[in-house]
């Protein structure tokens, strides 16, 4: 039974990491490649972990599973964020069906607030 | 069973890694290039588990553990060169 | 939690992690909670809130749901013949006000369906929220509200 739970935690697991992969190279941009990216190479990590945990059957291993999975989810977010929000200050490269950009809005904002007081003290 | 399963797990393993692989190289933008990277090592990471259950050595599930740490830094590391184009200042 | 407790738990972690329950290896790990905590005790974020164990489940359970509905999306869109995708950006006011909740709240926004945070803004009010498919602005922010905000300021605010 529980070899049967295991089996399709890691065909599971692996076919998410597959499904992430494909995102990468169909999805149009950055943002939404980090989508998949982010997703389902998690969740597929997460089964994969589960699987072996349950086959090993050893409370060392579970730990170790369990911890690697939770440092996975506390990880993965911080770095898409970290990635996303570099390679917008780089050149944002929207693909051509964004219909909304308010990011770009507020950078621009803020540069405007920044340039604003000099621009009095030259004067 | 558990082998047939994670003989299959392997080839969509390795069939993930070869995209990953592609975006890698072809990327148009560094940023792409990055994602690939922080995907081919989580990718890695998926691998050396199943590989771990395929030899029946359990000491490789601290293997995952340790990478996984190592990756989280390596992609850190990347973002802060993509936004200040250096890495120590 | 306080540092006592930390410092068990840690113990009891490092035992599960060996494998062996043995008392020379829970002090060990009491030896090392010690060097832990006291090279790390300036950045640990202190607060009573972790004692409402029952507000946790529930954002666990909100959020492992959410987990579950965003990764069938994710199959969807990348698994179906023709791309339809409508992506944006688009600013999130939220209601944290504690760097913790924001935090607990951006990240949970990255592994939830259709949406990846950006940036924060600097006041900590504004999250800029990358969407896969917007068909309404509104609905999405509802959703965060309803999937992911109640239950976070219940656990951690």
């Amino acid at each position: 039974m529980s070899e049967a739970l295991a089996a399709v935690l890691l065909l599971g697991g692996s076919f998410f990491m597959l499904v992430a992969s494909i995102g990468l190279i169909r999805l149009p941009d950055v943002y939404c490649r980090m989508h998949a990216a982010t997703k389902a190479t998690t969740f597929g990590m997460g089964g994969i972990l589960l699987g072996a945990s349950l086959i090993f059957q050893n409370a060392a291993v579970t730990t170790q599973a369990l911890l690697a999975i939770f440092f996975l989810f506390l990880t993965a977010p911080v770095a898409a964020h970290l990635i996303s929000r570099a390679a917008y200050k780089r050149g944002p490269d929207l693909c051509a069906e964004t219909t909304h950009d308010e990011y770009g809005k507020y950078l621009e904002g803020q540069k405007a607030e920044e340039e604003s007081p000099e621009r009095y003290g030259d004067a | 069973m558990i082998e047939i399963a994670v003989q299959i797990s392997l080839v969509m393993m390795g069939a993930s890694v070869l995209l990953a692989f592609i975006r890698l190289i072809k990327g148009p933008t560094t940023s792409d290039r990055v994602v690939a990277a922080d995907t081919l090592a989580t990718n890695v990471l998926g691998v050396i588990a199943l590989f771990a259950i395929q030899t029946h050595n359990k000491l490789f599930i601290i293997a995952v553990l340790a990478l996984a740490i190592l990756s989280f830094v390596g992609t850190t590391v990347y973002a802060k060169f993509l936004e200040r184009g250096k890495i120590i200042e | 939690m306080p540092l006592a407790t930390l410092a068990f738990t840690i113990a009891t972690i490092w035992i599960f992690l060996h494998g062996s329950a043995t008392p020379g290896h829970f002090f060990v790990g009491l030896v090392m909670a010690f060097f832990i905590i006291r090279f790390l005790k300036k950045s640990y974020y202190q607060d009573r809130t972790f004692f409402r164990i029952g507000s946790y489940f529930r954002y666990l359970r909100s959020f492992t749901w959410e987990l579950l509905i965003a990764n069938v999306q994710v199959l969807k869109i990348v698994l179906s013949p023709r791309l339809s995708i409508r992506p944006g950006i688009i600013p999130y006011k939220t209601v944290c006000k504690t760097p913790l909740g924001v935090t607990m709240l951006a990240n949970s926004i990255t592994l939830t369906p259709g949406t990846l945070s950006i940036d924060v803004s600097d006041d900590d009010e504004t999250i800029f929220v990358h969407t896969l498919d917007i068909d309404h602005p509104d609905e999405v922010a509802e959703g965060i509200r309803k999937g992911l905000e109640e239950p976070i300021v219940g656990a951690v605010e």
